[in-house]
């Protein structure tokens, strides 16, 4: 009579706990998650070592300032009597169609693997520059002679020897940290580019609801960190809905914007990012 | 015993079961970890600036036709500027002819000016007399065509086909309609042998065909537009009773709306535009009145001790916002069009005036006073969200664009030596950041923004 008692008290318990335990952590999730990226924004840099962005000219504001307000000229005033307007044969509409689709012209060569396998090279050598010669082989070879004073041994293990200096020479001169392309983009790259896109972004402000848009745009990325190719996804809604179309249309327009390219990611990892999907929702602005 | 063991062969069994699910739970989860790790970036903010938009003079080979295509562009590009949502690039800086734009541009010319999208168009005399005018409309960075449309019409009529086109272009780019095809009625304000005088004049929304519609002899005030058919309600003072009028802008003929017992003021139309809404003052009260303009029909809508006035319809012809001190001080109230369920909206420190409901219905549109000063706002039907666009020594008579995203209103302001400036007309986007003045020969009050397309 008491063990399933017992069982039944520590199931009990069991469950209670995991209540206890558990349940706060899904309330707590969204504001945490949030936290922890401010955190990496700081943190991340020093190990990911990306190129440090370089702020771009403000162009927009000095093309701001020298423009000058287009205003309507003031007017000749003519006292006129009170008189009925000419009626005004309203022009009718008529849609023209699109012109002929030109001969596609190639406006970015794809490149082929090999370039970017070459890229990747050149970005090792640079980043890490061999030591020079001379440190390691005469402090080894010190090393090694007072070894062969003080153990005096045959001439089969001085070859042994030489290879083992050799493997440490080796291990000196190659990098320390080992270039891993599967690593994942960190936050602090993707943020660049959320930063760099954000400032090409023409959000659609006036609109009734603007700040409920959401968009998604799938990019294919070339290799150099131009875009290749952007698409609206959820191309249905493109023919039916005129704000979502205009809101999306600039997201478009975001990626494409020259002035954002090319997206500051990591060259290396380009497998990691030959294709993303960004969401477009302006809900920091409200 | 026996219980006991079988209790237990359970517990076991399910122990294993659940270790299995578990294992087979996470296993789950982590996958679609890995599924989900294509590189996703979440976009949550961007730039609100006027976008780059480069318009090209509309390309007409005969000799005649080629001023037209010049001044066409010109109208649109100063809609578009106006309007604060884009900025029209330099044509010195064109690389592309605009002879070699009839086939499909060469968007890389245009990509390097920073243009995101560029219009292009051809005017054309026809055998019988009539022009041809067509545009396109381009996604520089996309190179796709928005949108593609021609118009014929008579010669004179270029403005207007400017304009219609500036509204296509605004409609594609923002997804809602557009405001340039549209007039404004206001009223002229001069001294006159030191007598103000104040006439009603129209103009189009850009300023241009300015023209009186009234000689100055007797005084009017508060015209609106009806949103159906060329006609104005105003209030005017013949002889020394204001009463409210109607006056068709095509004839030019006026009427008095009725023999009213007490004075009629503040008129505005119904949203179907076949009744007028307005106040009439009897025995030192003022309530809120429908006249039915068919059958000319007076009905009470408020029977308040207290001063009710300047009734607006929503566009939906359901609720009526008007301004009431039955609280002891101005404030906005919305009640049901038939009068009922009247309750205050404006909740702010100071006193509210002038409501006038957006045609787009999300907002009403205000005249608010707060210690000495005047502003023009907004705020949601349900009195929430209120946002102040404009203030001054004076700013008054809030009127919408079509669009809803628009305010005219005219401002007064201090002048040193405790002079005020003459009466103008300005106009207000709802962000707030993009007010500029409307030109009008002389002082300007009261502006009537005319609905698209009259």
């Amino acid at each position: 009579m008491r063990r399933p008692l017992l069982v039944s008290v520590s199931l009990h318990l069991m469950v209670a706990l995991l209540g206890y335990v558990g349940w706060p952590s899904f309330q707590n999730d969204a504001p945490l998650t949030e936290e922890i990226m401010m955190i990496d924004i700081v943190k991340v840099d020093e190990v990911t070592n990306v190129p440090e962005t370089v702020p771009e000219p403000i162009m927009d504001d000095k093309e701001e300032q020298t423009q000058t307000p287009q205003e309507p000229k003031p007017l000749k005033s003519e006292a006129m009597p009170v008189a009925a307007p000419e009626p005004e044969p309203i022009p009718e509409p008529d849609p023209i169609p699109e012109p002929e689709p030109m001969p596609k012209k190639v406006v970015k060569p794809e490149p082929a693997v090999p370039p970017r396998k070459l890229l990747v090279a050149k970005a090792k050598i640079v980043r890490k520059p061999k030591p020079p010669p001379t440190f390691k082989v005469s402090a080894l070879k010190d090393l090694l002679a007072d070894m062969k004073k003080t153990q005096p041994r045959a001439a089969k293990e001085e070859t042994q020897k030489a290879t083992f200096s050799d493997k440490i020479s080796k291990a000196i001169s190659s990098p320390t940290k080992k270039f891993n392309a599967n690593r994942a983009v960190t936050i602090s790259e993707i943020d660049a580019v959320r930063r760099q896109i954000m400032r090409c972004w023409n959000v659609p402000a006036g609109s009734k609801d603007a700040k409920d848009i959401k968009i998604e745009i799938f990019v294919e990325m070339n290799s150099d960190g131009t875009v290749r190719k952007a698409k609206i996804l959820d191309a249905k809604r493109l023919l039916s809905d005129a704000f979502f179309r205009t809101a999306a249309e600039s997201a478009r327009r975001a990626v494409l914007n020259p002035r954002c390219s090319p997206l500051k990611l990591p060259l290396e990892k380009y497998e990691r990012w030959r294709t993303i999907t960004l969401n477009f929702n302006p809900r920091d602005m409200f | 015993m026996n219980k006991y063991s079988e209790i237990n062969n359970i517990t076991k069994f399910l122990s294993k079961k659940m270790m299995f699910i578990g294992i087979f739970v996470l296993s789950w989860i982590l996958n679609t970890n890995y599924a989900l790790s294509e590189l996703r970036i979440d976009i949550t903010s961007g730039v609100v600036a006027p976008m780059p938009i480069a318009v090209t003079d509309f390309f007409g080979q005969e000799p005649g036709v080629t001023k037209f295509g010049g001044d066409i562009s010109k109208v649109i590009a100063s809609n578009l500027a106006r309007s604060g949502l884009f900025r029209p690039i330099d044509k010195n800086a064109f690389i592309q002819s605009v002879q070699s734009l009839s086939a499909p541009p060469r968007f890389g010319d245009w990509r390097v000016l920073n243009a995101q999208v560029l219009v292009q168009g051809s005017t054309k005399l026809l055998a019988d007399g009539r022009l041809k005018v067509a545009f396109r409309l381009w996604d520089v960075f996309a190179e796709q065509q928005m949108i593609g449309l021609e118009y014929h019409t008579i010669p004179n009529n270029w403005r207007r086909v400017a304009h219609i086109i500036s509204d296509a272009i605004y409609k594609r780019m923002t997804g809602e309609d557009g405001y340039f095809d549209t007039r404004v009625v206001y009223i002229s304000e001069s001294w006159l042998n030191k007598r103000r005088e104040k006439r009603l004049a129209i103009m189009d929304q850009d300023g241009a065909n300015h023209k009186f519609l009234t000689d100055g002899s007797s005084l009017v005030l508060t015209p609106r537009f009806s949103p159906s058919q060329q006609e104005i309600t105003y209030l005017s003072y013949y002889g020394n009773t204001p009463q409210v009028y109607l006056f068709n802008i095509e004839t030019g003929r006026q009427e008095i709306l009725g023999e009213f017992p007490g004075m009629t003021f503040a008129p505005r139309f119904s949203p179907d535009g076949l009744s007028v809404i307005m106040s009439m003052a009897k025995n030192g009260n003022s309530d809120i009145f429908l006249l039915n303009l068919k059958t000319r029909r007076l009905e009470q809508l408020t029977r308040h001790s207290a001063i009710d006035t300047s009734p607006s319809y929503s566009p939906d012809g359901s609720k009526i916002v008007f301004n009431s001190d039955r609280g002891g001080q101005q404030q906005i109230y919305v009640m049901n069009s038939n009068g009922n369920k009247a309750r205050r909206i404006s909740f702010g420190k100071g006193r509210y005036a002038t409501p006038v409901w957006s045609p787009r219905g999300d907002l009403i549109a205000f005249t608010k006073m707060r210690k000495g000063k005047f502003y023009i706002g907004v705020m949601r039907p349900d009195g929430s969200g209120e946002r102040l666009l404009a203030e001054d020594f004076l700013v008054e008579a809030p009127t919408w664009s079509p669009n809803g995203r628009v305010i005219m209103f005219f401002r007064q302001s201090k002048m040193p030596g405790n002079k005020v400036s003459e009466p103008k007309i300005f106009s207000i986007d709802l962000t707030g950041r993009n007010e500029r003045e409307v030109l009008t020969p002389i002082g300007a009050s009261d502006p009537a923004w005319s609905p698209l397309n009259l």
